[in-house]
């Protein structure tokens, strides 16, 4: 009846179908944070359209090797959420935490190149806003490229203190054999979601140098 | 064995894992190295491009929306192409004003 500490409510005709539903749930979450994002990066096409010179001035102004070491970090900490996952169904709880510790360890330092990069432009005289001594000869449309890496690189780290959060539960969850290998699921699928945003965020503010 | 209707829980080959976090790897680098090459018009498609490649196989495969069931499929596939709507025709209104 109980598979880590998961019960079969009445309403579900089998387990399977209980998952399902859970994961539905997690997935209808998932839509709105994809149009949640989406709003901003239909905001970042159409700036990018009226001002593509300050566009791909400010791209070069951000560092590619940071930010591409930062997608390879997010990258490998999706594959071990996805192994913590895996390991849980398998029934090898420790192999899960180790998996799960990793993860978040991952996060950890992304967080701390991101704050390297916003130091960076803190130095330069780069603030969101448009306030800093860099804006002062820079073209027009500077200032809404800025506002707007600064707002959704912001919110997307936002994201990754939450998912640590999530995965962190997870993992106590876990050590007291109280974790269902769905609900784990459910838990990564938001640690993928993050990798998601960042796998677009990526181009927009490293690579599109014009 | 039967076949399982949604992923039911079943754990996949630990393999299709490895060999999705590789694309993953590899698609990045060659993402990276064309940036470099300056290729003018077709850089920003040629980016996205990648990108969408890149969400599709996190989705298909860390996600596993490859062996999900149908309703979680589509939430996610319309979530997806809603979104691209916007971002496409946010884009075009500015492109295209006279």
């Amino acid at each position: 009846m109980s598979k880590g500490g998961m019960i079969l409510e009445s309403h579900f005709d089998s387990m399977e179908r209980q998952s399902e539903t859970a994961r539905l749930g997690m997935w209808i979450f998932l839509a709105s944070e994809i149009l949640l994002f989406g709003a901003l990066f239909a905001l970042y096409a159409a700036y990018r359209s009226a001002w593509p010179e300050a566009f791909a001035e400010g791209v070069r102004e951000n560092d590619a090797v940071l930010g591409t070491t930062n997608t390879l970090v997010l990258i490998t900490s999706s594959l071990f959420a996805a192994l913590a996952a895996d390991r849980l169904e398998r029934g090898r709880p420790r192999a899960t935490l180790l998996f799960l510790a990793l993860t978040i360890v991952l996060a950890v330092g992304f967080l701390v190149i991101k704050s390297v990069e916003y130091g960076a432009h803190f130095r330069e005289g780069i603030f969101p806003g448009g306030r800093g001594g860099h804006f002062a000869h820079a073209p027009a449309g500077t200032p809404i490229f800025f506002t707007l890496y600064f707002g959704m690189t912001g919110l997307h780290a936002l994201h990754v203190i939450v998912g640590m959060g999530v995965l962190s539960w997870c993992a106590l969850r876990v050590r007291r054999g109280t974790l269902s290998p769905n609900a784990l699921e459910i838990g990564a699928l938001y640690w993928h979601l993050v990798d998601c945003v960042w796998i677009f965020l990526w181009p927009c503010y490293y690579l599109l140098r014009g | 064995m039967t076949e399982e209707s949604g992923h039911g829980g079943a754990a996949v080959p630990v393999s299709r894992y490895v060999w999705s976090f590789v694309a993953l790897v590899a698609l990045t680098l060659t993402s990276f190295a064309l940036s470099r090459l300056q290729l003018g018009a077709a850089e920003t498609s040629v980016a996205i491009a990648i990108a969408a490649l890149k969400v599709l196989i996190v989705a298909l495969f860390f996600m596993r929306l490859r062996d999900e069931a149908p309703s979680s499929r589509l939430t996610g596939v319309a979530a997806f192409l809603f979104v691209t709507l916007l971002v496409v025709f946010a884009a075009l209104d500015i492109i295209t004003r006279p």
